[in-house]
């Protein structure tokens, strides 16, 4: 049995990937030698960037779910998964801002672990749900 | 007073979102991943299961022990002390999102057999197991993290709760001097 590799959601995964946390790490790499800036994705994304990226994601699967040939029932309560998973990561964000924005003390530590962990459910969810979509998609051709 | 006689103080178990996120995020990349390997076996023995009769109860029970696990496994990480009331809450929470993820399943099958005897249409008499691929990768990952999405919200609820409490006391009992 030969093992199916679903190339677009790779690619589609590559490119959000690419576009959320490579372009903007290489941005201030290339900064490093004229600025004297900490590289480290953990300093680039201490403030809960990524969970905010990872809402970002949700909406655009959940966009792209909605445009399939699926049962509507599925399509909504996928939705729902997805969103709630985007919300909880961006709401990582969200408490960081708050906390600044009421001159308290930030939690970088644990705004990084809890943005750095949603981002992966998110990410995970987004691209179960595309190699799902190529699959009844092929099946059902 | 020795020191190994006194005893360890334990806080509370508080959860955090994060927890459960990796384990759901890690569960359903193994889902993909069987999906590419196996790309008809595993759908058909998910279907076996279904047809066979024991698919909800060998999920439910699954979701339950790796829930239970994984929070067990929190506190012990955090040394805070296991409350057996989160551990029933996360365990009901558990079981209402796996029958509401059958509740789904029977209606789509329903709905399938409906389509098939009522309408006359050449569709399948019964949900195909490419539906039941979709709605179980929702039913593992939702079975998962929603327990302690609710688990976290109604702590929080609580410990607001209790902290408005003192405070709206204190304020009575200054207006009543």
């Amino acid at each position: 049995m030969h093992p199916w590799i679903p190339t677009e959601a790779l690619w589609w995964l590559a490119l959000y990937g690419g576009c959320g946390v490579l372009v903007p790490w290489l941005l201030r790499w290339t900064q490093k030698g004229r600025n004297g800036l900490d590289t480290s994705p953990r300093k680039l994304f201490q403030r809960g960037e990524l969970g905010l990226f990872g809402l970002f994601l949700a909406i655009s699967a959940a966009l792209d779910l909605q445009r399939s040939a699926l049962p509507t029932q599925f399509i909504v309560a996928n939705a729902v998964v997805l969103g709630v998973s985007g919300l909880m990561a961006g709401g990582a964000w969200l408490e960081d801002y708050s906390r600044w924005e009421q001159g308290l003390a930030s939690q970088d530590e644990r705004t990084w672990v809890d943005s750095r962990k949603l981002l992966f459910l998110v990410l995970s969810i987004a691209f179960t749900t595309e190699v799902l979509l190529a699959h009844s998609a092929e099946a059902w051709r | 007073m020795n020191q190994t006689m006194t005893p360890k103080r334990l806080s509370p178990a508080k959860v955090r979102l994060s927890d459960s996120a990796v384990l759901a995020g890690a569960i359903s990349l193994a889902f993909a991943a069987a999906l590419m390997i196996f790309p008809h076996a595993f759908p058909d023995s998910l279907r076996r299961m279904f047809d066979g009769g024991y698919f909800f109860r060998t999920l439910g029970v699954s979701l339950v022990i790796t829930n239970e696990i994984l929070f067990l496994l929190i506190c012990n990480r955090r040394s805070q002390k296991p409350n057996p009331l989160t551990l029933g809450y996360i365990a009901f929470l558990t079981i209402t999102l796996v029958f509401v993820f059958r509740m789904f399943v029977v209606f789509a099958d329903e709905q399938a057999q409906i389509s098939h005897v009522l309408l006359h249409m050449s569709g399948r008499s019964a949900i195909g197991s490419e539906e039941l691929l979709l709605y179980t990768h929702l039913g593992i990952v939702s079975g998962i993290f929603f327990p302690y999405v609710l688990v976290r919200l109604t702590q929080d609820y609580v410990s607001r709760k209790d902290s408005v409490e003192p405070e709206a006391k204190a304020q009575g009992a200054a207006l009543g001097q």
